[in-house]
């Protein structure tokens, strides 16, 4: 082994430019890694104290699995309070109400949460069915996190949290599934299984997004007016997550208190409420500001006398079906106090919720020297056998919980990913310097196999080289990302909490891509160093050609390889919760070894077919370039591939991303304005009104009757996991047939698959007929006349049938609804279903018209019409109406006065399209910094072309060929290189992109809508550039270089390597 | 006592595309202990072939090869290697010195890779530094060295484990006529004083005529033996070898 090691050694003081370069590649990747898995490590650092936090005084929370409907038995409370261990038992009840800042500029729909009238919800409102009508869970909805998913809870994410926990800040992202494309408001992705290329990437194209722990907002890229139009006094800024009253018996606060005092529990009449911090900032209140909270149809003022030191971080639990999506519309329940928390005297809270003697949330407080473990093992069964089955969550679980949570998984799927791709550009960039130093000394190897090494001792000679380079990487990678870290550190100290140190996975991931990747890429290089023969020393190298038989015969296995990830998404017959496993471990693995299997051949086309355009470009002859890079396919795959590995999962994102965005983004179906008046509602007689307004096409203006109910049965399968398409309640609206379908311009222009315009008009007109759009079809297994059942809000008891007429292409009606107030109920809907206008209007008791949707004349601008309308309303002020709290956000419509609200798709557009564009760039930081990284691996290769063709260029330039002419072949050789990188990438993209769209339709909340594959060329051409600049650029040096050379000295240098 | 060479009917053949060449066909030598002989030939002979065959380059595909009564033929790779690493040396035309070590370090390589400590061969090292005139040189590396030095490094690398057998392949090839007759000197130094054992492959009558025997290669097989002593002078014995090959190729001609 010393022999090995010394030869080694002195092969790389030898060659020390070529190593350095290498060595370099290494190291950026390796810091890499480090960059983005420190967030990874400030997460989990963050946890170990956030556990405590969140616990407060106590050391376990006792809550049903559903706090929304589920209550504490009885039965149970006393045995509890009587356990020797328990010093404190603190019963309360937590309910989700609606809150108000009570100021006189204040004004409904603008405050925070559900459950209020009309029963819509929010997290812990009403279940459907019972108490206040119309409580679905209310899909909390956070905006995904552009390189911000961190651990900020329900808020702006704290920038001490993590240190790339601002977009911009670290390549960190949501590339593992933190993102999702679809503009404000959008959500993490709750999988990781929706990424091209096997769970490395994530984000989730679509509004809405995932439930699922915790979300953090974006942050910055949210303003907090809303575009255009006048915005209504008393407007907030955004905020996400429902307040939720707690009830509490204990004189003592159960967090630190940061100003005021704490609450008297028992005097229920004082109307004081002490508040958490998270609460504190979204509402912007202090200190004796009053709130209204609006629960059913009262409403309750309270002073707040008191701010709690409360954690954002609140871990909710989370339930997923087999194939990953989750099982609930929204997030979970929060496993204790939830962080927008308005705690009042248990006495009030049972008044307010109207929930007399009903405890959802047990604090536990166990006595000095108490043995929590023990305490658990006593209890933990029987409290999971109680009927509802009730939660004990201690430090364990809630430190389990918050690893799991969305922002910590998202985290670590980053930094997998990460590693994962800095581990295969080590790879490949090694891989290649091992193969050039292999084919240059295949004498000299010749000579140490004479002179007695064994093949064993030979191949230890790269092995060693190789674990050289991996040793420096791995060291210069730590201490580079250390001190990025450092800088950022002085440069933004508010990111962090402490002292910067490298944690466990930043240290333990970054050895793993850089020893690991050195280790694979030694494979090839140190076999092909034994399989030099000895009687090599006495006959000069000849260079070898790739023989075309086994080019073809690895490009057919490749092709084969290849064609199984398509088999294995879209033909085989695969049960649901093992595609997704098979597709990653066997799909893909396969697919990116059958690309690599056809790269050789691919490199030998583009050379033939490319070379000759490329040397009259660089004014060369075409022999000049002619089999540069076929006639060392080693090194040229291992370059190829090695910019394929950042350049390649960049344009699958760009694929994927823009693909799956496809189906959201508003269709041409869409007329111009969508107008809901939020208070009160406009009588029939106004109908005229509205169509001669200015602005308005008149005979292009519609009613709506608009509810959004329950299906009175699970078609879509939401109970084994929701997503876009299977939620358990759709979006009925009510439309006068001819005028939204029929003649030459309809108001609707729809795009029927099954069915016609006409054979609807007729249908309509006989009653409970509707029109749905296609996916409905798909998720449901049904078809035109089948029916479906959906139950009234105002009538749970009676639920309404309606058969299908026709199904049509409604793409963007996602985002069409979501922040037009469209969605009464809930966050959340499988469809949008038309139907009849006075059929709906009479199943679902809508007397009142609240909702049009019309076309305008486009020379009147829309505040003249929104103006008008506002006026409108005024003259029927009425009580709000029950709307999903995004149908509230200021920012994310147009509001006139205080009722009107206008959506447009143009707005709607082109604020998914910025965030689709912020969304999937953040996704491709990290691929296009492989790329950059991978890059020096091209210097590396061009230098050995060079040095290899000495004695030819020395003949050249004896021959005529000028020094310019020298720098341009040898940048030509370059730029090849750079071709072969990206046509393999582009390939391998768009291949990875349409499974990746594919798998997605099965394990992604985001899937189930038709999606078409598109390539989005201009957007792309950004990257490809890039890598073609790289590898101009990586040429320059070695071209220069030759040029400055004389005849003789290449002449004289080539003949000596001979 | 054991014969340090002896080979026996010794074949070997190589395809060029459709058409099977026999480089060395039936070949038969036996070269005693001590016994220093030239091998020399026209170009195409099968001179080189004949010593990567010695050397245990590449294994033969008919006849045996022994070397002190082992026969390389039988052997595989791996131990063929280990072979040549203890009881062959090998001195190539163009040195063939690792250019990243130093000359002490070329020296050294088959003991080291032998896992000889290096403690055990400070002696022998040393042997052969002051009998080859190297002592100054030892830690230079070899673009630091003339041809002269650098092939003499080759010889002591050949000679640090003791081999049986010294093979060198046209060592005096890339050597001026002055340093390759004082090349020749010392292996003719190593044969009689330590009684080396010597095959060399040269087309230098000047070189040939230090050899005790010279054998004569043409087209692959033995053609004819004689002892050098017959013709000291190197014009003399470039003229039997002339005769030795143009009759040859008169009978050639006369068939």
């Amino acid at each position: 082994m010393s022999l090995c090691w010394k030869l080694a050694w002195s092969y790389v003081r030898r060659h020390p430019l070529r190593m350095v370069l290498a060595g370099l590649a290494i190291v950026a990747s390796a810091g890499m890694v480090i960059w983005v898995v420190s967030r990874y490590d400030a997460l989990m650092a963050q946890l170990a104290y956030q556990t405590p936090q969140y616990l407060g005084r106590y050391d376990f929370f006792l809550t049903p699995e559903n706090p929304d409907t589920g209550f504490l038995p009885s039965e149970l409370v006393e045995p509890l309070r009587q356990d020797p261990d328990i010093a404190e038992l603190d019963l309360g009840l937590q309910w989700s109400v609606r809150v108000l800042p009570d100021r006189p500029e204040g004004f409904p729909g603008q405050g925070l949460g559900g459950g209020g009238m009309g029963g819509f919800g929010g997290m812990g409102g009403p279940g459907f069915g019972g108490g206040t009508p119309g409580g679905f869970s209310g899909g909390f909805s956070g905006p995904g996190g552009s390189g911000g998913v961190g651990p900020g809870g329900f808020r702006e994410p704290s920038p001490k949290q993590s240190p790339t926990s601002s977009p911009g800040v670290g390549p960190g992202g949501p590339l593992a599934g933190g993102g999702s494309v679809g503009g404000t408001g959008g959500f993490a992705e709750p999988s990781a299984k929706t990424s091209p290329s096997g769970g490395s990437s994530g984000g989730a194209i679509g509004p809405g997004g995932g439930p699922g722990g915790l979300t953090g907002p974006a942050g910055p890229s949210f303003s907090k007016k809303g575009p255009g139009g006048p915005a209504g006094p008393g407007r907030r800024g955004m905020w996400f997550g429902s307040p939720k009253l707690v009830g509490v018996q204990s004189s003592l606060p159960p967090y630190p208190l940061r100003e005021g005092r704490w609450i008297d529990p028992t005097d229920s009449r004082a109307r004081l409420t002490v508040i958490a911090q998270p609460l504190a900032e979204a509402m912007q209140l202090n200190l004796g500001d009053e709130v209204l909270v609006i629960s059913g149809t009262k409403e309750y003022r309270l002073k707040v006398v008191g701010i709690l030191e409360q954690t954002s971080n609140a871990p909710t639990l989370q339930k997923r079906s087999p194939t990953g999506r989750p099982m609930l519309s929204g997030p979970g329940p929060t496993l204790g106090p939830p962080p927008l928390a308005l705690y009042v005297p248990q006495s009030l809270a049972e008044k307010i919720a109207r929930k007399p003697g009903q405890v959802n949330l047990a604090s536990l407080k166990l006595r000095e020297g108490a043995d929590s473990r023990a305490f658990r093992q006593r209890w933990l069964d029987r409290l999971a056998s109680a009927e509802p089955p009730l939660l004990l969550v201690g430090r364990e679980e809630l430190r389990s919980a918050m690893e799991e949570g969305m922002w910590a998984a998202s985290a670590r799927r980053q930094a997998w990913s990460a590693t994962g791709m800095a581990l295969l550009a080590a790879v490949f960039i090694i891989f290649t310097t091992l193969s050039m130093g292999v084919t240059e000394r295949v004498r000299q190897l010749a000579v140490l196999r004479a002179v007695g090494l064994s093949r064993l001792q030979v191949a230890g000679i790269i092995v060693m080289e190789s674990l050289l380079l991996g040793l420096l990487g791995w060291a210069g990678g730590l201490a580079a990302g250390w001190g990025m870290l450092q800088v950022l550190a002085w440069a933004k100290p508010e990111l962090f909490d402490g002292p910067v140190s490298l944690g466990t996975w930043c240290i333990g991931l970054s050895g793993a891509s850089a020893l690991g990747g050195a280790m694979l890429a030694a494979i090839v290089p140190a076999w092909q160093a034994t399989r030099v023969p000895p009687g090599e020393v006495l006959s000069p190298p000849a260079a070898r050609r790739p023989r075309w038989v086994w080019l073809l015969g690895l490009a057919t296995v490749g092709l084969i390889l290849i064609g199984v990830n398509p088999l294995v998404v879209f033909v085989v017959r695969l049960p649901e919760e093992a595609r997704y496993d098979i597709y990653a471990a066997v799909g893909c693995t396969s697919m990116a070894l059958g690309f690599l299997a056809l790269t050789p051949l691919a490199i030998v086309l583009i050379e033939a077919v490319l070379g000759p355009g490329l040397a009259w470009a660089f004014r060369l002859q075409s022999y000049l370039l002619r089999s540069q890079l076929s006639s060392h396919l080693g090194r040229t795959l291992g370059t190829t591939a090695a910019l394929s590995v950042g350049l390649g999962l960049y344009a699958a994102m760009m694929v994927w991303g823009y693909s799956m965005l496809e189906p959201f983004k508003p269709g041409d179906w869409t007329p111009d304005m969508l107008v809901a008046f939020q208070l009160g509602g406009l009588p029939e007689s106004e109908v005229e009104t509205v169509r001669h307004m200015p602005g308005v096409l008149a005979d292009q203006c519609l009613p709506l009757a608009v509810e959004q109910p329950r299906l009175a049965e699970d078609i879509t399968g939401s109970r084994f996991g929701t997503s876009v398409t299977r939620q358990d309640n759709v979006i009925m609206v009510g439309v006068e047939a001819e005028r939204a379908f029929g003649g030459p311009n309809p108001v609707f222009k729809l795009q029927f698959v099954h069915g016609s315009a006409e054979e609807a008009i007729q249908l309509f007109q006989q009653g409970r007929y509707c029109i749905v759009p296609d996916h409905f079809l798909t998720a449901t297994g049904l078809g035109i006349g089948d029916r479906f059942s959906v139950v009234p809000p105002t009538r749970p008891d009676r639920p309404v049938e309606y058969t299908i007429a026709g199904a049509v292409r409604l793409p963007g009606w996602h985002w069409m609804t979501k922040f037009s107030g469209l969605r009464r109920r809930s966050g959340r809907a499988a469809a949008l279903v038309f139907a009849p206008y006075e059929q709906v209007r009479k199943d679902f008791d809508l007397k009142e018209i609240n909702f049009f949707w019309l076309n305008r004349d486009k020379q009147v601008p829309v505040d003249e019409t929104g103006k008008a309308l506002a006026d409108l309303a005024q003259r029927y002020p009425g009580s709000p109406q029950p709307v999903n709290q995004q149908g509230t956000w200021a920012f994310a419509a147009r509001m006139y006065g205080s009722s009107v609200r206008v959506t447009l798709p143009e707005d709607i557009y082109d604020r998914l399209i910025q965030r689709a564009d912020s969304m999937i760039w953040t996704m491709c930081q990290l691929p296009l910094l492989t790329l950059v990284v991978s890059s020096l691996g091209v210097i590396n290769t061009v230098m050995a072309s060079v040095r290899a063709r000495r004695w030819e260029l020395g003949v050249l330039r004896s021959v005529g060929l000028s020094r310019n002419g020298l720098f341009r072949l040898i940048l030509a050789e370059g730029v090849l290189i750079g071709l072969a990188a990206c046509t393999v990438s582009l390939a391998f993209g768009v291949m990875a992109g349409w499974c990746g769209i594919g798998i997605s339709q099965y394990v992604s909340f985001f899937g189930g809508m038709e999606t078409p594959l598109v390539v989005p060329w201009t957007k792309m051409a950004g990257g490809f550039g890039l890598a073609w600049g790289l590898c101009l650029a990586g040429a320059f040096g070695p071209a220069i270089a030759a040029a400055r050379q004389d005849p003789l000295s290449l002449l004289q240098e080539g003949r000596a390597a001979l | 006592m054991v014969v340090p060479l002896d080979v026996e009917g010794l074949t070997k053949r190589f395809r060029q595309g459709q058409v099977i060449i026999e480089a060395l066909r039936q070949v038969t030598l036996r070269v005693e202990q001590g016994q220093f002989v030239a091998v020399m030939g026209p170009s195409g002979s099968g001179k080189s072939t004949l010593l990567h065959l010695l050397a245990g380059l590449t294994p033969p595909d008919e006849g045996r090869i022994r070397v002190e009564g082992h026969d390389l033929a039988g052997l595989s790779d791996y131990r063929r290697t280990l072979f040549r690493r203890r009881r062959i040396g090998l001195v190539f035309q163009a040195f063939n010195l690792v250019p990243n070590l130093t000359a002490e370090e070329n020296i050294l390589l088959p003991a080291l890779a032998d896992g000889r400590p290096r403690r055990e061969l400070t002696k022998r090292l040393e042997y052969l530094l002051t009998q080859l005139d190297l002592q100054d040189r030892r830690r230079h590396r070899p673009d630091t060295l003339s041809g002269g030095e650098q092939q003499r490094v080759a010889i002591a690398r050949a000679l640090i484990c003791d081999p049986a057998i010294l093979l060198a392949d046209e060592p005096t090839g890339n050597l001026d006529t002055l340093t390759g007759q004082n090349l020749c000197r010392l292996l003719h130094q190593l044969s009689k004083e330590q009684g080396r054992t010597i095959l060399l492959v040269t087309h230098e009558p000047t070189v040939a005529v230090w050899a005790d025997r010279i054998v004569v290669l043409k087209d692959g097989g033995l053609v004819h033996e004689f002892a050098s002593s017959e013709h000291r002078d190197p014009q003399r014995l470039a003229l039997r070898y002339q005769q030795i090959v143009g009759a040859e190729l008169a009978a050639e001609v006369r068939a």
